[in-house]
């Protein structure tokens, strides 16, 4: 799981950062105008260009020294503070503060107090005791569950306190986005819209709309439901309807988002592959 | 950590993290999932469309001496998402989704418990201080420097859609307006 967790990180961070790491090192050090509140609180009013690829990198190696588990805890420390910096620069450009990595953080932190770097890792060469009872081995992954699946619970929560049934009108939020995403590149000299032209079409299919909205209302409402029913379609159903959101939202709206289903390796058992690898290597040292 | 200590961690997680739910607070890393939940929509829409070539132009900026320049996203060296967002919005004196949403149909305890920390920032924040303020000290330009930026300009076309378009999915008309943000750095009083 920390190993499959971590190499899916590796790629996430470049799909997250990778607007960050084009900008020039030695040009102008923007003014935040919208600094994010611990930059506020640290006085961090500037861009420093030329320290973004040095964090990226640091970044990078830490997430893949969690992967390996090499000096796992050290590792998640210093992943997580270059996340809470990266993240902190490119929210505070122009204050818009994106939510991409408030699952993995949490994520990361039920690792850290866990013994993920028991097993599969080279940690476990320094460990006398790596003896991972299940308890100790499913608590990380219990949790990491029920918070994944409650985040699109209290998304539906959100809808309704903040906007309520207008949310899911035939003229509501879906298609409002929708014809924002496609009219913000704008017209090109035809007359034809320069990016996302589908998500313009779309919009004017206002029963499609509507039924896109219900259905995820309908997932997200009952999407508790997988922590207590523990049958592998209902498992299944979930996964698939959450990682057609994810990639309906990156194609028809742009929301880079696409590469976070990654997380729904908790909902897999690894305990399958570990016997498999086991039986397999089992005159090896166990490695990442 | 022994099972006991785990249940403590567990209960603490959860806690925090309900709590920020019901208490509304998205104070990263805690949150309370409130990404587009806040339509604007619910009579008129009013969107922003976007032109590559005006945008990937800047703002167009007059300086202390009277010369005009154009600052885009390259030279204030930050990402074109970004420039984006403070050209079509923060220009346009419209904060961002977090500010807009943060007091709208709060509960009173919440509220209250914000206003212990900071007003609400949806009203409190003078954006156009604070992107000319952003323009003059990216580019490092000082109060009194001859390439000051004492105004800047976005012009951007909207389009408005009624309910009722919305509703049939008729957007032949999408009611084009152009508006023009014209922000001045506020003059020292003597």
């Amino acid at each position: 799981m920390r190993a499959l967790f971590g190499a899916s990180m590796l790629l996430y961070h470049l799909t997250q950062f990778g607007q960050l790491l084009i900008l020039d090192p030695f040009g102008a050090s923007a003014y935040f105008i919208e600094p994010i509140w611990y930059f506020k609180a640290l006085g961090i009013t500037t861009h420093v260009p030329w320290l973004t690829v040095p964090i990226f990198l640091l970044l990078m190696l830490s997430t893949g020294s969690f992967m390996a588990g090499y000096r796992t805890k050290q590792s998640i420390i210093v992943l997580v503070l270059c996340i809470f910096y990266l993240k902190g620069v490119r929210d505070s450009f122009a204050g818009d503060v994106h939510h991409r990595y408030v699952v993995l953080v949490s994520m990361l932190f039920l690792f850290y107090f866990s013994k993920c770097s028991h097993q599969f890792s080279y940690d476990a060469r320094r460990i006398k005791d790596n003896v991972v009872e299940e308890w100790e081995a499913s608590w990380p992954i219990r949790a990491a569950q029920t918070y994944i699946v409650m985040f699109y619970f209290w998304a539906l929560v959100a809808k309704l306190r903040v906007t309520g049934w207008p949310w899911f009108d035939t003229a509501g939020q879906i298609q409002a986005k929708l014809l924002e995403r496609s009219l913000r590149s704008g017209f090109d000299a035809e007359g034809e819209l320069v990016k996302r032209a589908h998500s313009f079409e779309l919009a004017e299919y206002v029963w499609m709309i509507w039924t896109f909205g219900a259905l995820v209302a309908v997932f997200e409402l009952i999407a508790p439901a997988v922590l207590f029913v523990r049958l592998r379609p209902v498992t299944i159903a979930f996964l698939v309807g959450a990682f057609c959101f994810h990639v309906a939202n990156a194609i028809l709206l742009n929301v880079q988002f696409y590469i976070y289903p990654f997380v729904f390796f908790t909902f897999f058992n690894m305990a399958f592959f570990a016997r498999w690898y086991q039986s397999k290597y089992s005159d090896k040292r166990c490695e990442v | 950590m022994s099972k006991s200590n785990i249940t403590r961690l567990l209960i603490g997680f959860h806690l925090a993290v309900f709590a920020a739910v019901v208490l509304r607070i998205d104070t990263f890393p805690l949150t309370w999932v409130p990404m587009y939940s806040q339509f604007h929509g619910v009579s008129d829409l009013t969107i922003p469309v976007g032109d590559l070539p005006r945008r990937n132009r800047g703002f167009e900026v007059a300086t202390a001496e009277g010369k005009i320049q154009y600052i885009g996203a390259e030279q204030l060296n930050i990402p074109l998402a970004s420039f984006r967002r403070i050209y079509y919005e923060r220009a346009f004196l419209k904060g961002p989704p977090k500010h807009l949403r943060e007091r709208a149909a709060l509960n009173p305890l919440s509220d209250g418990l914000f206003d212990l920390f900071y007003a609400d920032p949806a009203v409190s924040i003078d954006w156009e201080k604070r992107l000319m303020t952003m323009l003059n000290r990216s580019l490092e330009r000082k109060t009194g420097d001859p390439d000051y930026i004492v105004l800047a300009v976005a012009v951007s076309e909207f389009a408005t859609l009624s309910r009722e378009q919305r509703r049939k999915g008729d957007f032949a008309d999408l009611n084009i307006t152009t508006r023009t943000a014209t922000l001045r750095t506020a003059v020292p009083s003597s």
